[in-house]
């Protein structure tokens, strides 16, 4: 593919990410929590979350708010494009994986409101460290990251997972495992004492762990097949066999990223990717607040990198049968 | 196959992506579309109905209001059971 077509593929998604959100930016009011947190009273900036105090300073009114989320996921597709380019993806496994994050339905809700802003600038944070470790070497590489990881936790404290992403970007798998338990048990720590304090509120450790499976299992289902989006899934209906073989489910994809490490690295990688961005959720609980839509943002990624390699093992398919034809 | 059917699938698939979140969207512009398709998509949960009470109450539809939050209030009370 030649610069310019890559320009012209670039001009293309612009135009369609544009398209699908042209009518909201302009017409969409506040909706849900967004009147609660952006109309609230201005707090210091030196606070946690200070960019997305900033980002609603900047952006008090619904036009302008709605206009600065779609910039933001802008943003974070150039991130994404970026990303998979330096993992060595062809074009079109590229371009797919890129498309796949702007304009998957499941990208609805962080886009759209303006209360999730956080998950945005996390993944626009992650998105800078993970490009600056893997197009950079020495100091250049560490500024980068530093400030990718900074930017991010100024985002969302869980842009923290960043640091178990960037040995996974330079693919070296041993420290990326030990880099993710280490994470882990960080995790663990810290989601003992939100647990203390959520206690009232949260249900046990064990039913959050199963509700909150449920959730992904439901997540990782709709990224392929986005039927049955809403804000608010109704998991009381979902039943405790089902909820069992979430975890299950989680597991086995684990197992696999694991066992197609070498062979398919690329979707090895998504896969791991989108595991470890789920795993705090899985163990912090949150009050009531099941894994969502707009929190599903940075592990969007993981698919995106997994849609990419099942493109291009396509494609070298069909290349090879190609080849054996012609000869 | 060959790569350019490939890549037609692709676009396909992408372009159906691209409708489906134009569809979507359409929920997100006011606390009534919102609520109103959470309803749909949960009709036994408490919550979304109690949102949308919120919702029409605020559109000035007192009624409507009540009678959501009482079917909430109902359907809270045979979970519970």
């Amino acid at each position: 593919m030649t610069a310019r077509q890559h320009v012209l593929c670039a001009a293309v998604l612009l135009g369609a990410v544009c398209a699908v959100y042209a009518g909201h930016v302009w017409s969409a009011g506040w909706v849900y929590e967004d009147g609660r947190y952006l109309t609230s009273p201005a707090e210091s900036l030196w606070h946690t979350r200070s960019l997305v105090r900033l980002s609603w300073r900047v952006a008090p009114t619904p036009g302008t708010a709605h206009a600065l989320s779609l910039g933001l996921h802008l943003m974070a597709v150039a991130g994404v494009w970026t990303l998979i380019r330096g993992l060595g993806a062809s074009d079109l496994g590229t371009w797919t994986a890129t498309a796949m994050f702007a304009l998957h339905p499941i990208q609805v809700e962080p886009v759209a409101y303006a209360a999730a802003r956080g998950e945005l600038i996390a993944a626009i944070g992650v998105m800078l460290a993970c490009n600056g470790v893997l197009w950079m070497r020495g100091w250049p590489a560490v500024g980068i990251g530093m400030g990718g990881v900074i930017i991010g936790l100024a985002g969302k404290e869980s842009a923290l997972i960043v640091l178990g992403l960037l040995p996974l970007v330079r693919r070296r798998w041993s420290l990326a495992v030990t880099l993710t338990g280490l994470t882990s048990v960080v995790v663990w720590v810290v989601g003992a004492g939100l647990a203390a304090n959520f206690r009232s509120l949260a249900p046990s450790a064990w039913q959050w762990v199963l509700i909150q499976a449920t959730a992904a299992y439901r997540l990782i289902a709709m990224s392929l097949v986005p039927r049955g989006q809403t804000v608010d899934f109704d998991y009381g209906l979902v039943t405790v066999t089902m909820r069992y073989l979430s975890v299950v489910v989680l597991v086995a994809l684990a197992s696999i990223a694991w066992m197609m490490r070498s062979v398919r690295p690329l979707a090895a990688m998504g896969l791991t990717w989108m595991l470890m961005v789920i795993v705090p959720r899985l163990l912090v609980p949150t009050p009531q607040s099941v894994l969502n839509e707009h929190q599903w943002y940075l592990a969007m990624v993981g698919v995106a990198l997994i849609a990419s390699d099942v493109v291009m093992m396509a494609e070298a398919r069909i290349r090879e049968s190609e080849a054996r034809w012609s000869a | 196959m060959t790569v350019r059917r490939l890549r037609v699938c692709v676009l396909v698939v992408l372009a159906s992506y691209a409708l489906a979140s134009i569809r979507y969207v359409r929920v997100w512009q006011s606390d009534l579309t919102l609520w109103t398709a959470a309803t749909e998509r949960a009709p036994f949960a408490p919550r979304p109905h109690y949102n949308l009470a919120k919702a029409v109450l605020l559109a000035g539809h007192v009624d409507e209001s009540i009678r959501l939050t009482e079917y909430g209030v109902r359907l809270e009370e045979v979970r519970a059971r």
